[in-house]
């Protein structure tokens, strides 16, 4: 992903920016313990869909 | 009947197209042309579904970025399918935009308010991600008047079924009139809002052209159509057949209208210019 586009996207819920993880095609707002799948390249920004990080995941 | 087919569902990209998205194409130069803003611009399409009016936006407006915002993943594989690459697209949600505060210049959103279920929420959030002077603008149809297949749709359906008048998007949305869409964009971070009509012709080649898309279940009344017994819709297809306006060469033309609010942001921070 590009990394301007990264920029200015962000958490819906917090608007804080993301990390993405490509080998996972996740992007991670730590903050939030939330992370956003991206399917078919395209970034899935919402809350019902992301994954819950437990606790121990970095 | 099976009442609960009947939903504001809009999850599959070709029966929208053959329903209303060929029309929406149809709205968004028109809309865009009213809106005037120079190449070089940063966009967002706010509810962006099968890419109508992110393809005119590249297309007539030049833009620097184009981000599309879409909740139905449906709308979005017929939106990227269709777009290859123009636009950026991200699945999310109207009232938590995922882009960053002032990260555009312009937020568009074509008829799609009047489905936001907290519009004042939405409205927040696509002042909040465009630049201190720049534009948000939106339309919708205008389903209490001049939207006149769709009108003519529940006037029929309501003559035969009283009780169909509480899926009449006329009635279901009022939001959709001029005044009302100046008084949601003003206030708040928001300058002067105007409005103006936009009116565009639906010809129908025949009445199989104007009912088959009825079928296809996307959307209030092809949902509402499809929950009836066989019996009640062809009589339902009948009443509507004698109420339609055919010229002599069997087509149908009709006034399609929407209504477009535009206003800029306008931020009034203590402390600064």
């Amino acid at each position: 992903m590009d990394s301007r586009l990264l920029e200015i996207l962000v958490c819906p819920l917090c608007k804080g920016p993301l990390d993405y993880r490509k080998a996972e095609q996740e992007l991670v707002c730590k903050p939030c313990r939330l992370a956003y799948p991206v399917r078919d390249g395209i970034p899935v920004m919402l809350e019902d869909e992301a994954r819950q990080m437990p606790a121990t995941e970095d | 009947m099976n009442r609960k087919l009947v939903s504001d569902t809009w999850q599959r990209g070709n029966p929208y197209e053959l329903y209303v998205g060929r029309w929406s194409r149809v709205v968004a130069p028109v809309f865009l042309d009213w809106l005037q803003i120079p190449g070089g611009k940063r966009w967002l399409d706010l509810g962006c579904g099968t890419g109508a009016l992110c393809a005119a936006i590249d297309r007539h407006c030049a833009p620097a970025a184009l981000f599309g915002v879409e909740p139905s993943a449906g709308f979005l594989e017929t939106a990227a399918a269709d777009l290859a690459g123009r636009a950026d697209l991200r699945q999310g949600s109207a009232v938590a935009i995922p882009l960053d505060d002032e990260a555009v210049d312009v937020v568009v959103s074509g008829l799609v308010l009047n489905f936001v279920e907290d519009l004042p929420a939405a409205l927040s959030e696509m002042a909040r991600v465009t630049a201190d002077g720049g534009l948000v603008a939106a339309y919708v149809w205008d389903y209490a008047g001049r939207m006149e297949f769709m009108r003519h749709f529940w006037d029929a359906a309501v003559d035969l079924d009283p009780q169909a008048a509480r899926l009449d998007e006329g009635l279901r949305f009022p939001g959709c009139r001029p005044e009302a869409l100046v008084a949601s964009f003003s206030g708040g971070m928001f300058g002067a809002a105007e409005s103006t009509a936009i009116d565009i012709t639906t010809r129908f080649d025949g009445f199989d052209d104007f009912w088959l898309p009825f079928l296809g279940g996307q959307g209030p009344a092809p949902s509402y159509v499809m929950s009836l017994e066989e019996p009640v819709r062809l009589r339902l297809r009948e009443h509507l057949r004698a109420r339609l306006p055919h010229q002599a060469d069997g087509s149908i033309s009709m006034i399609a209208r929407a209504w477009a609010v535009r206003a800029r942001v306008a931020r009034h921070s203590p402390g600064t210019a």
